[in-house]
Formats: structure tokens, C-alpha cells, sequence
């Protein structure tokens, strides 16, 4: 991220004074827009993306795998936790990036830069994202009870049967599939914006919800036997350290949208060096002139 | 004896892309080496925009250069650690492969992505102290052409300048092309 921000940083340093200049100054490292800059520049983005889509995957399987790896605790020892953590990822993740851009768009009133036909890309990719992860669900939810083990078949009665399990269940169920995932089949609720940001917001509701439901009712330990079974009811503390966190990272995200800029300069301008019209018929039409 | 002549440097701003090349072409055609000049914009351009030559670099070793660096660092230091840790369970080898791969290949991302970094940071020719002769109008969309030569053959480099369309020309110290 830091490299894809040196060439705005440059542009925030010619235009800003005193403290604020030399911050950015020492921040952009000098740079000068020189050709071989700008191509360093565009081979950087290719190369680190490709370096870090695998990092991405392997941290999400580890993290997983902490959970695949504990033998004793039910509804955690599968193999298909890599996988799931992964793809999982992916879709709240993307989901709230969908969140973000709507917000962005409202209060920057970034309407020329953030589209409709964004949303709409990203909505089919989550189509997919969101198919293949629930997908995984199921397997998840199935290997337990093919197992046939006490504790598992257990666990999976109190999520489906017992109040307030089978509330957040059923909650967690619609909000991260049922309820975004056929809306999002339709062209115009991928096109509309108020619709995409209550729709992603559900699937961030809901992966919350996956990953408490993934934790909570495996630590509780619900086995055949009633007198080692335990209830979980979060402190106050523990309250306040999610709320916390979450104003944490709200109050980083509005952080960083003051200080740096949050669409790429020189993504735009090159955008606007290299757009064009091409004569179709009668009829012009915009296009642009892509490197080879 | 060679006798030594001191450099100087020269900046032509220019309002568009299309004027700047005529002025890299002027610079050609009048003997200034493609190491003399250099043209700055805030706008990627394509390649060859402005008729400047390709330069190399050697961005794509450094990957691997960070890659080498940590899969050894990884394999030293799992393997140091439960060196110096023995612990015999279930009559198995000391050194544990599975848990092993993990954390080199771990170590062996991490030092390619760090060397990416510093090699792209690198090879820009970045970080430069002093920016040198510079116009804050080219991260505005105008384009800049420094030419540093010997003295005596600045006058040149201003009238070929001045002569493609630069709207101001600065001179002063030589900053490095």
C-alpha cells in the first residue's frame, strides 16, 4: 500500500506547507515522476500483488488450522477448515469493502468515481465467493454429523434447536446467504447503492456470527453428559473490548481517509491521458487506449 | 590532461506531453546524451512517450534474492530452536518437518515481499534527500525536462528548451540525472 501511495504522497507534498510538507516530503522519499519511476511503479503493483495472494491464503489456512489441529474441542476438528477460513474471508471481506465504497460515496460524493458498475462486478464476484463458501458450510456442518460423535451431533442440536443458538443460526444463516446472495441476481439491486450497502452490511452481520458460532458453542464443551456442560455469557469486558475494537478500526479507516488520499491520483489522470473515441458507424464512442 | 568542466542543471516545464517530446528530440538532435536528460511528469505516460530510450533494472532478482534470504533464515532458526530444545516424543526425529515448512515457507514469502519493497524503492533511485531543480506544477499535470551538462552547453539545452514551447526555465545546481 505504501508504494501504490509514494506517487500521491508527491502530489500532497507540492501542495501542502509547513509541517504538513515536510511530512509528506519525507513520506513520498522524493519522488519525481521520472519514466523509469512510473514503470517501477506498475511492475511493483503486478509483482506484490502476486506475492501476497499466497501469503493471504497460507495465513487464513494457519489460522485454521489452530482451530482444525484441536482435537478435543467439537465442531473444530475438521479438515475443511482451510479452505472455509479462506473463502470465508474472502466474502466479508469483500463485503465490506462493498460497505466502505457506499459510505465513501455518500459523504465524498465520489458518484464519478465510484460507480454502479462497481457494485455490480463486485456483486457477481461475491455471487460466486458466497456460493462456494456456503458450499463449504454445508460440508462443515454435514462432516459432524457423519461423524456421528456424541459431542458433535450434540453441538449441532443445541445450534439448531436451542434458544438463543438457533436464533443467531438462523440470523447468521440468512444474513451471510439466503437473504444477499438471490437479491444479488437480479441487475438492478447490484446497481442500486442503498440496496448493496444493506446487503453487504447483512453478510458482515452474519460472518460475525459464523465466526461466534464457530468459537462459542465449541468451547462450551456441550457433551452427552449434563454436569460438565458450561454456558458461555460474555462480560463486561469482553463487551467493551468488541466495541472497542470496533470504534478502533472506524476511527483508523476515517484517520487514514483524512490524511491520505483514498483513490489513487495518478490512477485518474492516466485514465484521462490515455481516453479516447472511436468512431463505430456514426456513431463515437469512448474508449480507451490500453499498453500492450 | 583532461580539464574538468563544472556541470550545471536546467528544468523546461512544459504545459503538455506533446511539447515536452519535441523537446527530448530537440535535445537528441543537438547531442545530449539520454543520460543528460531526464523528464518528469505526474501522470504515468506510456513507455516512450516522450521518445526517451527503455532503461533496465533488475527489479525481478530481488524477489528472489528475499526469497533465498528467508527460507534460510527460517530453516536456521526452526531448526536452532528445537536444537536447542531436544525433546524425544514418541521415540521421533528432533527436527520436525511439517511444523517446519509452515514457518519457512512463511519466512521464505515474507523475505521475498521485504526485498520486493526495498528493491522497487531501490531501483526508483529513491530515497532522494534532495529533490534538486523541480517545479511543483508537475504533479499538476505539467511536464518537466532536466537537463544536466557542462556548462557551456546550457545555453543549448535552454534554446531548445525554450524554442519546444517550455512555459518557464529554471537553472541551478547540478542534481544527478
Amino acid at each position: 500500500m505504501f508504494i501504490a501511495l509514494i506517487p500521491d504522497l508527491a502530489v500532497m507534498r507540492d501542495r501542502s506547507t509547513g509541517v504538513r510538507k515536510q511530512i509528506y516530503g519525507f513520506l513520498s522519499l522524493g519522488f519525481r515522476g521520472t519514466p523509469r519511476q512510473w514503470r517501477l511503479q506498475a511492475i511493483a503493483g503486478i509483482l506484490l500483488s502476486a506475492l501476497i495472494l499466497p501469503v493471504f491464503v497460507s495465513v487464513h489456512s494457519i489460522v485454521s488450522w489452530d482451530f482444525g489441529m484441536a482435537i478435543s474441542v467439537a465442531s473444530w476438528h475438521t479438515t475443511v477448515m482451510a479452505p472455509y477460513f479462506v473463502i470465508g474471508a474472502v466474502h466479508s471481506g469483500v463485503s465490506a469493502v462493498v460497505t466502505m465504497m457506499a459510505l465513501l460515496r455518500w459523504v465524498f460524493k465520489w458518484d464519478n468515481y465510484i460507480r454502479p458498475e462497481h457494485f455490480d462486478g463486485l456483486a457477481r464476484l461475491l455471487v460466486v465467493v458466497g456460493t462456494a463458501w456456503f458450499y463449504f458450510f454445508i460440508l462443515e456442518f454435514l462432516f459432524g454429523l457423519y461423524s456421528q460423535e456424541s459431542s458433535e451431533v450434540t453441538l449441532r442440536n443445541m445450534l439448531l434447536y436451542e434458544w438463543p443458538w438457533n436464533f443467531m443460526f438462523i440470523v447468521f444463516l440468512l444474513t451471510s446467504y439466503f437473504i444477499p446472495i438471490p437479491m444479488w441476481l437480479f441487475r438492478g439491486v447490484r446497481r442500486n447503492i442503498l440496496l448493496m450497502f444493506l446487503t453487504s452490511i447483512l453478510v458482515n452481520i452474519g460472518m460475525w456470527l459464523e465466526r461466534f458460532l464457530i468459537i462459542i458453542p465449541g468451547l462450551m464443551r456441550k457433551q452427552e453428559f449434563t454436569f460438565v456442560w458450561a454456558n458461555y455469557r460474555p462480560s463486561v469486558v469482553e463487551i467493551l473490548l468488541v466495541v472497542g475494537s470496533f470504534a478502533f478500526v472506524a476511527m483508523m479507516v476515517l484517520l487514514f481517509s483524512k490524511v491520505f488520499p483514498l483513490i489513487p491520483l495518478f490512477d485518474q489522470k492516466e485514465g484521462k491521458v490515455l481516453e479516447a473515441t472511436t468512431k463505430i458507424g456514426r456513431r463515437e464512442v469512448p474508449s480507451i487506449v490500453r499498453e500492450e | 590532461m583532461t580539464t574538468f568542466v563544472p556541470k550545471k542543471s536546467v528544468l523546461g516545464v512544459f504545459p503538455d506531453a506533446d511539447k515536452a517530446a519535441d523537446a527530448v528530440e530537440g535535445l537528441q538532435s543537438n547531442s545530449f546524451d539520454d543520460k543528460e536528460f531526464e523528464i518528469m511528469s505526474g501522470t504515468p505516460y506510456p513507455e516512450g512517450a516522450f521518445g526517451e530510450k527503455k532503461s533496465s533494472h533488475r527489479l525481478y532478482v530481488f524477489p528472489f534474492i528475499g526469497a533465498a534470504i528467508g527460507f534460510t533464515v527460517a530453516i536456521l532458526l526452526t531448526t536452532a530452536t528445537q536444537v536447542s530444545y531436544p525433546m524425544v516424543t514418541g521415540g521421533k526425529p528432533i527436527l520436525s518437518i511439517p511444523p517446519m515448512a509452515i514457518i519457512t515457507y512463511e519466512g521464505t514469502m515474507l523475505g521475498a515481499i521485504i526485498f520486493t519493497v526495498l528493491g522497487i524503492i531501490f531501483e526508483s533511485r529513491l530515497p532522494r534527500t534532495k529533490i534538486g531543480l523541480y517545479d511543483e506544477r508537475i504533479m499538476e499535470g505539467y511536464v518537466g525536462v532536466l537537463v544536466t551538462a557542462e556548462e557551456d552547453r546550457i545555453p543549448v539545452a535552454q534554446n531548445v528548451l525554450k524554442e519546444a514551447g517550455a512555459e518557464s526555465i529554471k537553472e541551478g545546481e547540478p542534481v544527478g540525472v
